[in-house]
């Protein structure tokens, strides 16, 4: 399989042993992560995982209390004109001066970037059906979010970060915004930076996810590769079995007397190998959504 | 807690108990401080000057306490959802809002008679700040609708009730003569009747409110102000800007620049009319209104320590951080950002953001100094005019030290209140533990006063006290500038005129005041000029603290 | 061209994709020389990450379904090379197999699935028939 990455090219970010505390709570715990240039790197957690946290390490809004950032091979912290003027940025709680109007919010943000693009700006504007002279704090929770990726999306930056970009969104927004990351990621060496818990989204744009759990990262791979590595599998053995027998890269088992079921990480070939090994037959074998997978390994 | 009444008043003290100590604390701070100073100077409660002070501090303590409670109780909405009905959530914090507030003003007073034997009716304090309380309540209940003519509707009872305060002691034809030692009753039937009226009032309101009804006269208004914006902004289309410091310029002007000069414009009209108004009384000298106008200059020096603190916030932040607890995917303590993500993901140097701050403040101070300076010229003009120029054109003792404080006075304390609002707002426990510390130390003052330590230990403590503040404030600066150079938001250049005009604030002050100075004073008049200088390397480290938190 | 995909399924995107593009070209609503879509206008139609719909499109041409011209774009190769039918017949096996596994936990035997198949077979063809006489 070829990689989807060009991997000559210098990743875009690094984050090397990062640890975060707010008080005694520990956001983010020594977090090693790269991020390649070009493609979509989607990050999934649940609730409180870290995903934000880590994203505002990214953008240099919060500094790293030990370990490091590097975004372009830059300190976001130490020069944040060097490394925010090539990012767009959407914020989880779509953070945007409620008092300005839409078309001043676009002149003002165009000031901060020397690449601004008006007039895709305006193609923007008119695609999303933004009203210049509505005021942002009168706009819905959609038009908030098309508002906030137009700021993010004009000057055409090297890498996109969203934070949750759909979440509390109708389907008609979320087409818009899966729309933002594929075209953006449509020209050369752009990168994409995502974190999202809806999942099937995940799958349908990313190429590669790292899931982030209790500020670790559990799981760091391309789509396609955790795909492919993990799989449900049911054994039939010819006793019955009072607890599970232990399968070589099971994750979960569960079941009764003769039949028990797996969720297992290794290809197909493997399992089948280790299920004869342990004298029992592959009677069911599926793969498994993304969904089911993230679950799986958050769950352990 | 099987009752309603006893959720709210345990969910007022568990989650707002900072807030009443600290905003308390703070009422009491200014009156304590004055009081002190007052002792000092061996003035008792019979001196008419006192009157006039406890007349000014009582709606000062009242309001800020009240403040304290608001914020403490959390907005009604917050009960909308609950089956609960509107009368009982309007009862109910108001009732418990009223007699925390009460409790609260009635130990401020308490403590104040006790220490510095100021004669501060507690009885009628009280009952004063229930109305006061009730009054407010209107107030905010009505300011969730966001409109203007809802506001000044709200906002009467409670004008009402501040204009009618000093005929309690005698003072429309000043100065005011007597306390207010009882209760009458007819002021007791006044204030009950502005109680109960804003009580029914602030019912509707949050009837209307909770179904997300607007008041009748605000949707008009609204509609007006619709039309208008629609009308201006149709014509008006925005040039491009130059720079990114100028398009920040314009957002941070927008927000917050026009604070200062619009209440330094309300406060001189009052000080126009109060000079109207002695002009008559004085058989039309026109040396009275031009003595109100210029006299009422001195506040511009609080008005820009309040725009200071305001000018710290960034307005976009507060329902963001909000919104961001209740997520729950953000572990971070503070609901309340300094800055929010928007604002602090734009790709600018974080020196910018401190120094479009500064312009921000350094204009809004030009524009109200000039207001000043024209409205005294105007009175002139006029006086010259009728031939009736005064032979003392500065209408003030030190006429010259007046007019260099009123220069730099306000850019001083707008700057440094940026600066403390900056610290505050992140740190707000620290900011109630300063003010407690201030506090702490004017009781033991007072104590000490009573006590039979002699004169001079009293004053060598004192003067030990105040001269080590100003020589930490100095410390401080100079550290700051340090870390800004290290840092790299200031330039050797800079650093270097920071100095020089300490240097020439400092000659200036020297000359001003030309008498021998000890070394405490002049340990105060190094910390003093600093000060002027310090925001410059304490803006940027405070907003880069905030923005990469 | 009609494609459907459904995340939040076992299969992979990428092989979705191809699968379907395979049986469009199976059962002849796409023919050879036809051009399919460039794969970004696919993409962004189908809201999937344009190196999935390269990948999907790598792996059809690796079974020689489709042939890229260069620059020019992708386009249904000629069914008659013998690697298509190849192709065609290791999907119809692949079918063949999960019917045969399907029958065996059913207990039914291979004889009588020949005469279901023969069976249905016969009908469906009777049925087509009708359809043409009725159009």
């Amino acid at each position: 399989m070829p990689e989807p990455f060009p991997s000559a090219a210098p990743p875009i970010v690094e984050i090397d042993r990062l640890t975060r505390q707010f008080g005694n709570k520990t956001a983010i715990d020594d977090l090693s992560l790269t991020i390649p240039r070009g493609g979509v790197f989607g990050l999934i957690g649940g609730n409180g995982a870290g995903k934000t946290t880590l994203l505002r390490h990214i953008l240099g809004l919060l500094k790293a209390q030990t370990g490091s950032v590097r975004v372009f091979g830059l300190d976001p912290v130490a020069c944040p004109v060097g490394v925010l003027g090539r990012i767009g940025y959407l914020s989880e709680d779509r953070n945007l001066p409620n008092w300005m109007r839409v078309r001043e919010l676009i002149r003002y943000t165009e000031a901060f970037y020397p690449a601004w693009d008006s007039k895709y700006a305006e193609e923007l504007r008119e695609a999303f059906d933004l009203d210049p002279l509505a005021r942002v704090k009168n706009l819905s929770r959609g038009q908030r979010a098309r508002a906030g990726l137009l700021v993010a999306l004009a000057h055409r930056p090297d890498l996109l970060v969203l934070d949750e970009p759909s979440s509390g969104l109708d389907p008609v927004v979320r087409r818009d915004i899966l729309g933002a990351i594929i075209r953006t990621i449509g020209e050369e060496g752009r990168t994409v930076l995502f974190s999202s818990h809806l999942l099937d989204e995940v799958e349908r744009v990313a190429d590669r996810v790292a899931i982030i759990h209790k500020g670790q990262i559990l799981l760091n791979a391309a789509v396609d590769e955790i795909k492919e590595s993990h799989r449900r599998v049911t054994l039939r053995f010819d006793q019955l079995q009072e607890r599970p027998p232990q399968l070589i890269g099971a994750l979960t088992q569960e079941g009764s007397g003769c039949e028990w079921t797996y969720i297992c990480n290794g290809e197909s070939e493997q399992v089948r190998r280790a299920a004869q090994a342990l004298g029992a037959t592959v009677v069911y074998d599926s793969a498994l959504s993304l969904d089911e997978i993230f679950v799986t390994r958050v769950s352990q | 807690m099987r009752s309603m009444p006893h959720a709210l008043l345990w969910e007022m003290f568990a989650g707002g108990w900072w807030s009443l100590t600290g905003m308390t604390l703070m009422s009491c701070l200014i009156p304590m401080l004055v009081h002190a100073e007052m002792m000092k100077l061996q003035v008792d409660a019979s001196d008419p000057a006192m009157v006039l002070l406890q007349l000014a501090f009582i709606p000062l303590v009242i309001i800020q306490a009240a403040i304290g409670v608001l914020i403490a109780q959390r907005r009604t909405s917050r009960l909308y959802a609950m089956p609960i009905s509107t009368h009982a959530i309007v009862a109910w914090h108001t009732f418990a809002g009223a007699a925390v507030l009460a409790l609260l003003v009635a130990i401020v007073s308490w403590l104040l008679n006790a220490l510095f034997g100021a004669n501060w009716p507690i009885g009628s304090t009280v009952l004063f700040s229930i109305a006061v309380w009730s009054s407010m309540q209107l107030l905010a209940s009505v300011s969730t609708q966001q409109s203007l003519p809802g506001l000044c509707f709200a906002g009467t009872p409670l004008l009402l009730l501040f204009v009618w305060l000093p005929s309690r002691y005698g003072a429309y034809s000043p100065p005011p003569t007597h306390y207010w030692s009882g209760v009458t009753a007819g002021e007791f039937v006044f204030l009950a009747t502005i109680t109960i009226f804003c009580l029914v009032v602030t019912n509707y309101s949050t009837r209307w409110a909770r179904c997300g009804e607007r008041l009748p006269v605000i949707g008009l208004w609204n509609w007006i102000v619709a039309k208008r914006d629609a009308m201006a902004s149709r014509v008006e289309v925005r040039p491009r800007f130059s720079s990114a410091s100028a398009a920040q310029f314009w957002s941070e002007w927008r927000q917050k620049g026009l604070i200062l000069p619009g209440t330094f414009f309300v406060v001189l009209s009052i000080g126009f009319l109060a000079g109207v108004q002695r002009w008559v009384q004085s058989n039309f000298q026109l040396a009275e209104v031009y003595e109100g106008v210029f006299a009422f200059g001195s506040f511009q020096l609080m008005l820009a320590a309040i725009a200071g603190f305001v000018l710290a916030m960034d307005f976009n932040s507060e329902a963001a951080g909000q919104r961001e607890t209740q997520l729950g995917d953000s572990l971070d303590g503070s609901n309340y950002e300094v800055m929010g993500s928007f604002q602090a993901s734009r790709p600018v140097e974080t020196r910018e953001f401190a120094f479009v701050l500064l312009r921000v403040a350094g204009v809004s101070i030009a524009i109200t100094w000039l207001m000043w300076f024209a409205a005294a010229c105007g009175c002139l003009g006029l006086m010259w005019l009728s031939n009736q120029l005064p032979s003392n054109y500065l209408a003030v003792k030190q006429p010259w030290g007046y007019l260099a404080i009123m220069v730099v006075g306000p850019w001083t304390l707008m700057a440094n209140a940026a600066t403390l609002g900056l610290i505050a707002i992140r740190h707000k426990r620290l900011a109630y533990v300063a003010v407690a510390t201030v506090v702490c130390y004017l009781v033991a003052a007072a104590v000490l006063h009573d006590s039979n330590v002699p004169k001079p230990i009293q004053t060598l403590v004192h003067s030990v006290v105040i001269g080590l503040i100003a020589l930490a404030v100095t410390l401080v600066s100079v550290w700051s500038f340090w870390q800004a150079y290290r840092s790299r938001f200031l330039s050797l250049r800079a650093v270097a005129t920071a100095v020089l005009v300490t240097a020439v604030v400092f000659a200036i002050g020297i000359g001003v005041q030309p008498a021998e100075l000890t070394v405490v004073e002049f340990l105060v008049l190094i910390g003093f000029a600093v000060l002027t200088v310090s925001p410059v390397a304490s803006l940027p480290i405070l907003i880069a603290a905030n923005r990469h938190r | 061209m009609q494609i459907h995909i459904t995340a939040n399924e076992g299969v992979p995107i990428y092989l979705q994709v191809a699968n379907q593009i395979k049986y469009l070209v199976a059962a002849g609503r796409m023919v050879a020389g036809e051009e399919l879509p460039p794969i970004r206008t696919l993409a962004e139609s189908l809201m999937v990450n344009p190196n999935t719909i390269a990948r999907a499109y790598r792996e059809l041409e690796m079974a020689g379904i489709v042939e890229k011209r260069r620059t020019l774009g992708t386009y249904v190769s000629d069914q008659g090379s013998p690697l298509a039918r190849r192709e065609r017949m290791k999907i119809l096996s692949d079918r063949v197999d999960q019917l045969l596994a399907e029958a065996g936990n059913m207990d039914v035997s291979l004889e009588e699935i020949q005469k279901l198949v023969q069976q249905r077979y016969s009908v469906i063809r009777s049925s087509r028939s009708k359809d043409t006489n009725d159009a």
